[in-house]
């Protein structure tokens, strides 16, 4: 029953008033009841003008009570805001309406057409759209990109101001979500909780498919806050948005390349060294595209060239490039395709920064005279396998320096990147807060056992820095005794991956005759992982991350050298201890390397940081454009807004050297498949009216069916003609109000007249 | 002391008064104050015939030239000049009884004027009668000149108790019938009868040559009709109650009544009858100036 009045009806509760129809008639049989007595002696006159206008008093009376029941029906009717449907034609006028237009601005609303951005076309749909709106209608203009941006500040800006911002919209680089950019049409729906009947949601867009499905073909979902956002606005059965959804066509030939990543093979990047740079390129496309073109461009220059002989739809190619770069520093890097339908996303961008060498403070516990004698021995020459150090200079990113436990007290460890201490026994009280503020820095810690350890005292001082508990020694002493091995499963951790692919290295070859236990902590800590196990399962190798900059602690069980070990004497050992060295050494410019809607994070060194926090970081867009950014002096970081382009951002960084350091943001290539999707398989995931089941497959779930949504084509007078049949009904509020005002005036007439109030 | 006694014509004052004699005789006396002439002028005496004298006669009405003449005494006898003789009608009957809120009834005003009529013709040695009535004739008070009948006709009107229904036209018919020495019949009423029947009662008056005033007496809400809210009205004289907006009848009401004053009054102007409405808020002596010249005018005759 409500339902029905809540077809007709904005506010059907307010129907309720109609009851007040009855006062009147209340106060009326009231009056009868309340009346005072006279006794009175001229009664044959009194009598006999009663008997006179009886019938005509009767008649006025009740043509009085009439009209006042029907002036407060109508006038609770009014209040209800009733709506004709459409068709009934008896009065003009229709509902005003709050409009939300949605446009897309991701970038595959780029794609050419005609040889002009279809986002042109788009923009002058939502233009044609917003000013047909009459003068009670209210509009909103959002920006879906993936992350929506609201052109509209409120829904009551001057039409002209409204127009003014579609014209001069641009195209973003960030993907398309339809269901979520509907979400966030409802919940500006419900923010602005216009008074007006009608509300509709007008979504421009493209056809392309990446907009309702993520990677793998299934069907994007809301969910959260986006699902409460659609449920709120969907929550009034009579004030349901109307969503109609532009899908604006692109060329029949939808054929697109684009960069997808562009990437180093080695995460640090050596000076005067090879680096390999690997380019993926994705195919979307009907057909495999063939010779296809791409560059590599450092610093804005084309430095090399290779062509693809051919790339298959769905199966990205790579492509490999060396450069060697002259001198450290900050570097763009660019690998571009040439132009294709979407010209957006045919560069992918990558920041480097190139080091000289990375210096390893090498802590040995035990020095001794001798080769190999000393703890670090094998480890230093792991690292830099030359005899001659100085010839090896500027070859090998490592450069160890190995000090006695004694010097540690001194060293100063702001000038390494990584410490790696080799049974050492006794860690200065201050030096042991040296390494936590080294490490919650971003610099990495690499811990080896040996007999001068004492796990009681290794758990006790070091215990915000160890990932596990050191336990008991196990094992003998003796080479030839029992050993254990390294596990060949379960190597996954990305310290030691490449041992996966490489033959006749298997880690089981890697065996231990005496060990210290690994225990986790009673307290869980997510960030902690075994890296290396035994057979048994037990861990050998732990690592954690301490802080926000990311700085790792790595523990072994065992010693670095081969006093408990037989792994100095095997071909793993050089490189298992460069992969690891290298993991657990981070580069200063992966958090500068970020997608469209991230935000770059830039280490500053503490030395610069008291210059850096006085003059600040003036960050310059792609574009030209600056914008500041936040830094946060606790974690010697600053952290930019959310990323709006793509491209590559520099940064002055003031200091001691002042330099320049470069951001690469790329886009989501996910949004680069141009290929249609059609209605058909658009409405097969968007649940049926009456539909009342939970569907977790659908786009909006059962929140909205698909009486609620229509799909348009580009065609602008087919799509007003459908916003006004879907409106379906005109409001006739003020009609009535009209006749309630000229029922008052015939009211306070008639009853003068009749009454005779005149004395 | 004209002004001390002419603040007794208003009828709520009179009503702080103790006995009706007293209220009549201020009355009177209020009104005569603010006079030029005495309305008691122009009464004598006139000789009717002699008797021989006794003993105890009064010597002040012997005639001495009788005496002169014959020797014997006789004593003068004289026939008081009645100006007129009186009668006054005074209905009686429950719809009397209506005051509305501040005022005195209908009943007390029209006793007021009785009372004070009474005693200005005793005064001035006229015969007064006295009819009480409703639907029948309650009290028939004959004419008398003498001062114990004021007495009499006061103490008649002090013990009206006001129940009954009117039948004014047929009273004033019959007592056309039993009132045969042509007089004055002044008659204090609210009329509230049927117009016809009353003015063939009055009509039956003239016939008998009778000089007639009708004071017709109303409350001042009968005349405005004032209500505004629901109201119930409940009648006298077993009138069915009514329960009505009175903004709706006030109209209708206001043409009755004006019609009903009309046609008595133009009946009584046909037949030379003097007729006054009065407002029990008017003062007295608008009843009295009204009396006084009827009462001019049947010495004129």
């Amino acid at each position: 029953m409500f339902t029905f009045f809540a077809n007709f009806f904005a506010n059907p509760v307010l129907l309720g008033g109609a009851a007040a129809g009855s006062i009147p008639i209340v106060i009326h049989l009231l009056n009868r009841q309340r009346f005072k007595k006279v006794v009175w002696a001229a009664m044959h006159w009194l009598w006999a003008s009663y008997k006179k206008s009886k019938r005509r008093v009767q008649i006025e009376q009740l043509i009085l009570l009439l009209i006042r029941i029907l002036l407060l029906v109508l006038l609770a009717t009014a209040l209800a805001r009733p709506a004709l449907q459409q068709g009934i034609g008896l009065l003009t006028g229709q509902a005003s309406t709050h409009r939300i237009i949605v446009l897309d601005n991701s970038f595959s609303m780029g794609q050419l057409v005609g040889g002009h951005p279809l986002f042109e076309k788009a923009k002058q749909s939502a233009v044609d759209l917003v000013e047909k709106m009459s003068a009670s209608d209210e509009v909103d203009v959002l920006l879906a990109n993936g992350t929506v941006d609201e052109l509209t500040s409120t829904s009551l800006m001057p039409k002209k101001d409204v127009l003014d911002r579609i014209r001069t919209a641009a195209l973003s680089d960030g993907g398309t979500d339809i269901p979520k950019s509907i979400a966030a049409a409802c919940r500006v729906l419900t923010k602005r909780n216009s008074q007006n009947a009608r509300r509709e949601i007008v979504l421009i867009t493209d056809q392309t498919r990446a907009g309702w499905e993520q990677p793998g073909h299934q069907p994007k979902r809301i969910s959260g806050d986006d699902e409460s956002a659609v449920a709120s606005a969907f929550s009034n059965p009579q004030r349901r948005p109307k969503i109609l959804i532009m899908r604006l066509p692109g060329e029949k030939e939808c054929d697109n390349l684009a960069a997808v990543k562009l990437e180093v093979d080695e995460k640090v990047v050596p000076a005067r060294a090879d680096t390999q740079f690997i380019g993926t390129v994705a195919c979307f496309a009907a057909s495999a595209q063939k010779n296809v073109r791409v560059k590599l461009k450092v610093d804005g220059e084309e430095v090399a060239s290779e062509t693809i002989a051919s790339i298959a739809p769905d199966k990205p190619e790579s492509v490999i490039f060396h450069y060697v770069f002259p001198e450290a520093g900050s570097h763009s890097v660019a690998m571009e395709l040439d132009n294709d339908i979407l010209p957006a996303d045919n560069t992918a961008f990558l920041a480097v920064d190139v080091e000289d060498q990375m210096r390893v403070l090498c802590v040995d516990g035990q020095q001794r005279v001798g080769p190999n004698a000393s703890v670090m021995d094998f480890f230093r020459q792991a690292l830099s396998p030359s005899k001659s150090e100085e010839i090896n200079a500027g070859k090998m990113p490592l450069f160890p320096e190995v000090i006695s436990d004694s010097a540690l007290g001194e060293a100063n460890l702001d000038n390494y990147r990584l410490v790696v201490l080799g049974n050492v026994g006794v860690i200065p009280a201050e030096k042991v807060q040296s390494l936590v503020q080294f490490v919650k820095r971003g610099g990495a810690l690499w811990i080896f056992v040996g007999d001068k350890v004492d796990p009681a005292i290794y758990n006790k001082e070091l215990a915000e820095l160890l990932p596990m508990t050191l336990g008991e020694k196990v094992g003998s002493d003796d080479p030839d005794g029992p050993k254990e091995s390294l596990s060949d499963k379960d190597i996954d951790h990305p310290a030691i991956r490449k041992f996966k692919g490489i033959r006749g290295l298997p880690l089981s070859h890697l065996q231990v005759f005496q060990r210290m236990k690994l225990l986790p902590k009673p307290e869980p800590d997510p960030s902690v992982r075994t890296v290396l196990s035994y057979e048994n399962g037990e861990p050998a190798a732990a690592e954690k991350t301490i802080g926000e900059n990311g700085g790792r602690v790595m523990l072994f069980g065992t010693t670095v050298d081969k006093s408990w070990n037989n792994w100095p004497g095997k071909n793993h050992y050089m490189p298992l201890m460069n992969f690891i060295a290298l993991y657990l050494i981070q580069p200063s410019y992966l958090e500068r390397n970020k997608f469209y809607g991230e935000r770059f994070v830039l280490q500053i060194p503490r030395q610069d940081l008291g210059e850096v926090r006085r003059t600040g970081i003036r960050l310059v867009d792609p574009s030209g454009e600056a914008a500041s950014m936040e830094i946060l002096t606790e974690l010697s970081r600053a952290e930019s807004t959310t990323i709006k382009k793509a491209g590559i951002y520099t940064a002055e960084i003031p200091g001691e050297k002042k330099h320049i350091v470069h951001f690469a943001a790329n886009r989501n290539t996910d949004e680069s498949d141009l290929s249609v999707i059609d209605d058909r398989e658009i409405l097969s995931f968007i649940a049926r009216e009456g539909e009342t089941k939970p569907d977790q497959t659908g786009y909006f779930k059962t929140l909205i069916t698909q009486s609620d949504l229509e799909l348009m084509g580009d065609d602008l007078k087919a799509v007003e003609e459908s916003l006004k049949k879907s409106a379906g009904s005109r409001e006739i509020w003020r009609w009535l109000a009209g006749m309630v005002l000229a029922l008052l005036l015939v009211e306070s007439f008639l009853a003068r007249r009749f009454g005779d109030f005149t004395r | 002391m004209a002004t001390a006694l002419s603040k007794y014509l208003d009828p709520k004052t009179l009503t702080k008064l103790g006995n009706l004699d007293l209220k009549a005789r201020l009355i009177v006396e209020g009104y005569i104050s603010g006079q030029h002439k005495s309305p008691y002028h122009g009464f004598s005496v006139e000789f009717a015939e002699h008797r021989e004298y006794s003993p105890g006669d009064d010597l002040k009405h012997l005639d001495w030239k009788v005496f002169g003449k014959s020797d014997r005494f006789y004593i003068k006898q004289y026939e008081e000049e009645t100006n007129l003789r009186s009668y006054i009608l005074l209905d009686t009957s429950e719809s009397m009884k209506y005051a509305s809120p501040g005022n005195i009834s209908k009943l007390e005003y029209a006793s007021y004027i009785a009372a004070s009529l009474s005693y200005l013709l005793i005064q001035q040695q006229d015969s007064v009668g006295m009819v009480l009535f409703d639907n029948k004739v309650k009290k028939f008070v004959p004419a008398s000149a003498s001062p114990a009948h004021l007495r009499l006709l006061l103490h008649e009107l002090t013990q009206i108790v006001p129940e009954q229904r009117t039948d004014t036209g047929g009273i004033l018919h019959d007592l056309a019938e039993r009132i045969k020495r042509k007089g004055l019949v002044v008659i204090l009423s609210d009329l509230f009868d049927d117009p016809e029947k009353i003015l063939f009662g009055l009509r039956h008056f003239r016939h008998r040559r009778h000089e007639v005033i009708v004071f017709q007496i109303l409350d001042d809400f009968e005349s405005s009709f004032p209500f505004d809210n629901m109201t119930l009205f409940e009648g006298y004289e077993g009138w069915q109650e009514l329960l009505c907006d009175p903004r709706t009848l006030r109209k209708g009401y206001m043409e009755e009544y004006h019609a009903f004053t009309e046609k008595v009054k133009r009946g009584c102007r046909n037949t030379k009858i003097d007729f006054v409405t009065i407002n029990t808020k008017q003062p007295l002596d608008v009843v009295l100036s009204a009396y006084l010249a009827t009462r001019a005018n049947c010495r004129v005759k």
